[in-house]
């Protein structure tokens, strides 16, 4: 061990903190005291939208083990099953209700990640 | 952890009401009583501002760090498990916030004129101002890879415990031993003339 090192950094100096120091702090605590508690997320108002994706997710697997086991031929680049899913989904407009939960999803977490 | 002791004006004796008071004063804060916050301000903002200050050297800076500090430990009080000494958490807490601080806007590098007094030094073959001479060490201190200016600074402010310092970052104590050991060869590398020789023994 390096004494010289040692005694040098050791020794250092204590700065004295400004007179104000506590009340700033004291300030800032009672103002964060008196700031209404974050709204939390509303996690049960949510719950029927997820239900609903969870719902079309299944629907969507379900449809597409049915194709598959109905034998639905692989005609081209693209196997046909895959084409029925995709028209399906079309239909039920599927992917506009997953990509406006994701759309909400998303901002909503990263604004209580930042809170 | 290291207790109040003369950085914040407390005496030995004062020391061992101070893990009491404490915990009847965080009591007391999550009981709604906001006002105990400050028993607890007064008590540990000296030493948490030095340690502000050995992490940026320079006291504005330290006292808005600690603040900082002192205000991320308001929020998180309930947190606090009191399985570890309030002080040991305390700390802990801080230097994240002090080490994310710095990550976010580093600390004032060395300027022109310091590195070339440094370069002097690291050439001079006579006699520093000792008072000079240690200002420059400490100052190289912020210029280590940040991993090693913690160590450095920690166990420095903990009175050389490395149990402290590791608590203090959470580390495991060999790894702070072995940056301790690297940072040390680091800061001789840089000020040959000024550091002396180190001498192997254990830490």
């Amino acid at each position: 061990m390096d004494d010289n090192l040692d005694r040098i950094l050791s020794t250092d100096q204590d700065i004295v903190p400004s007179s104000a120091f506590v009340g700033n702090v004291m300030a800032a605590v009672r103002g964060e005291a008196s700031t209404p508690a974050p709204i939390s997320f509303p996690w049960q108002r949510l719950a029927p939208g997820f239900a609903i994706c969870a719902i079309a997710l299944t629907a969507f697997l379900v449809i597409a083990a049915i194709q598959f086991h109905a034998g639905a031929a692989v005609t081209g680049p693209v196997p046909r099953v895959f084409e029925n899913v995709l028209e399906t989904t079309n239909r039920v407009g599927l992917g506009w209700i997953a990509i406006a939960l994701v759309a909400s999803f998303i901002p909503t977490r990263l604004v209580l990640a930042r809170n | 952890m290291q207790p109040p002791d003369s950085r914040c004006g407390l005496t030995r004796g004062e020391t061992i009401l101070g893990a009491s008071d404490d915990q009847v004063d965080v009591e007391r804060v999550l009981a709604g009583d906001i006002d105990a916050f400050e028993f607890i301000v007064r008590r540990w903002h000296r030493p948490l501002i030095n340690l502000a200050y050995r992490f940026c050297r320079d006291t504005g800076r330290a006292e808005e760090m600690a603040q900082e500090a002192l205000l991320r430990a308001y929020r998180a009080l309930n947190q606090w498990r009191k399985d570890a000494a309030f002080s040991t958490w305390l700390f802990a807490l801080s230097t994240n916030v002090y080490r994310s601080e710095l990550a976010r806007l580093p600390a004032k590098a060395i300027s022109i004129e310091e590195a070339g007094e440094l370069e002097d030094m690291r050439a001079a073959d006579g006699p520093l101002e000792a008072e000079d001479r240690d200002r420059a060490v400490r100052k190289l201190v912020l210029t280590l890879p940040t991993k090693y200016r913690d160590v450095v600074v920690l166990f420095y402010f903990h009175e050389m415990d490395i149990s402290a310092a590791a608590k203090s970052l959470h580390l495991p104590e060999g790894t702070v031993k072995a940056r301790l050991s690297r940072a040390r060869e680091l800061l001789r590398s840089k000020l040959p003339h000024v550091l002396t020789t180190p001498k192997v023994r254990e830490i």
